[in-house]
């Protein structure tokens, strides 16, 4: 299951939600607020989605990670709202029987999520600016840019 | 004044297959487009990525580098006559515009142009370029430079281009994808309905537009008609490549058939995790 959250994520009641006898594998990620990006220093993150089509895409996402690895269980959540330096951005729990599996859906659940899961963040900078991450060309800082 | 015609070549330009579709007139592209310009020039020219031996035709003289490289040969076969260049695939595109485009320009700027409907900035490829220009367009190709609108808002920048009102958003609409010539066939065949949308803007383009949602009256048949009407309503700069767009909550396509009462999403480039 996909969740939205605008509250701070508690990773053990993720792992607790995944628990089963059957599985001898657990695997979580975790996405934390970093201080720096691409040379920049962050202040702080703003995630905003989309909350009806991103908890829709994330579910198709487990769903579709679940058909095609061999695990037991999986659970995302992920923030919305201001988030601070080491906070918890993202959470991922995979159980699985073997690890191998774990491992796996847990790295293609977070690759497929950051592709199309709409959701999006602003990067609020130490030196007071902020900017919209990947959408140069929605700020207008791309008009004169060259083909 | 000269015309040249921007047919496309097989690969950077507008592609080859667009000069030979028929969407009007019984006409094709090619043929359409010499005929409204041969409307307000004295000559007109085709540009041809390769020397094809055709009569009226400039061939590339600066490489494979797309519709500047176009200009500059124009202007290299004729530096003393001010140039109307056009792209060939503006199927809604008028004599009338032209003439006004004409009518209108300034021969003490370095070029007289359209403003966008949708971003306001300088619409290359039905404009006029004077040979005042030809410099700025050579120091711009030699500096590897492809993009002609990048010329001409330089030109604006330093007060030596004439920027004319848009004629709104459909004349110089081209039929670059799918979606367009869903648009553009649609507005041929008067075969446009009004419908009431609701578009939600969440992240950088709730901020551009300053609202989370509006409801839209619109006559275009998909979601990419609806998105140039949003661009040109609240003058945003982002493009639809690289979006993806949703109808009533599910991911769907740029040439999806838009209904009443659907909710649309515009979702620029994600970036969640």
């Amino acid at each position: 299951m996909f969740k939205l959250s605008d509250q701070p994520i508690n990773p053990p009641a993720l792992c607790d939600a995944v628990r089963d006898p059957a599985a001898g594998g657990f695997a979580s990620f975790e996405g934390w607020v970093r201080n720096h990006h691409q040379g920049r220093k962050v202040a702080s993150l703003e995630y905003e989605a989309y909350p009806a089509l991103a908890e829709k895409e994330g579910n198709r996402i487990l769903s579709e990670i679940h058909s095609k690895h061999d695990i037991i269980a999986a659970r995302c959540v992920h923030r919305t709202g201001h988030l601070q330096i080491g906070e918890i951005a993202i959470c991922i729990a995979v159980a699985a029987a073997h690890r191998e599996a774990a491992f796996s859906a847990c790295s293609a659940i977070i690759d497929a999520i950051k592709s199309t899961v709409p959701i999006w963040k602003k990067e609020h900078y130490t030196n007071g600016s902020a900017e919209w991450v990947k959408c140069d060309s929605c700020s207008g800082n791309a008009i004169h840019h060259q083909h | 004044m000269l015309g040249l015609l921007l047919i496309g070549g097989k690969s950077s330009r507008m592609g080859s297959d667009k000069s030979e579709l028929v969407l009007r007139d019984g006409l094709t592209q090619r043929e359409r487009g010499i005929k409204l310009l041969k409307s307000v020039c004295d000559q007109v020219f085709i540009s041809t990525n390769e020397d094809t031996g055709e009569p009226n035709s400039i061939t590339d003289a600066f490489g494979q580098v797309g519709p500047l490289g176009a200009i500059a040969s124009a202007q290299q076969h004729d530096s003393d006559t001010p140039w109307l260049v056009l792209a060939c695939d503006l199927p809604l595109l008028e004599e009338e515009h032209l003439q006004s485009l004409v009518k209108n320009r300034s021969d003490t700027h370095k070029a007289s142009y359209f403003a966008s409907a949708s971003d306001n900035l300088p619409e290359p490829l039905c404009a006029i370029w004077e040979p005042g220009s030809v410099q700025a367009v050579r120091t711009a190709l030699k500096s590897g430079r492809k993009c002609p609108r990048s010329v001409l808002i330089e030109l604006q920048d330093r007060g030596e281009g004439h920027a004319l009102p848009s004629p709104g958003l459909w004349p110089l609409a081209n039929t670059n994808t799918e979606a367009d010539l869903i648009e553009i066939r649609a507005r041929l065949e008067q075969n446009t309905s009004v419908k009431n949308i609701t578009v939600s803007y969440f992240a950088q383009l709730r901020e551009l537009t300053g609202i989370s949602n509006e409801p839209i009256k619109t006559d275009s048949k998909t979601p990419a008609g609806l998105f140039e009407e949003i661009r040109a309503k609240h003058q945003l700069t982002c493009k639809r490549k690289g979006m993806m767009v949703a109808v009533n909550n599910n991911f769907t396509d740029w040439t999806h058939q838009l209904t009443d009462g659907d909710e649309v999403v515009f979702i620029p480039p994600v970036a969640g995790g």
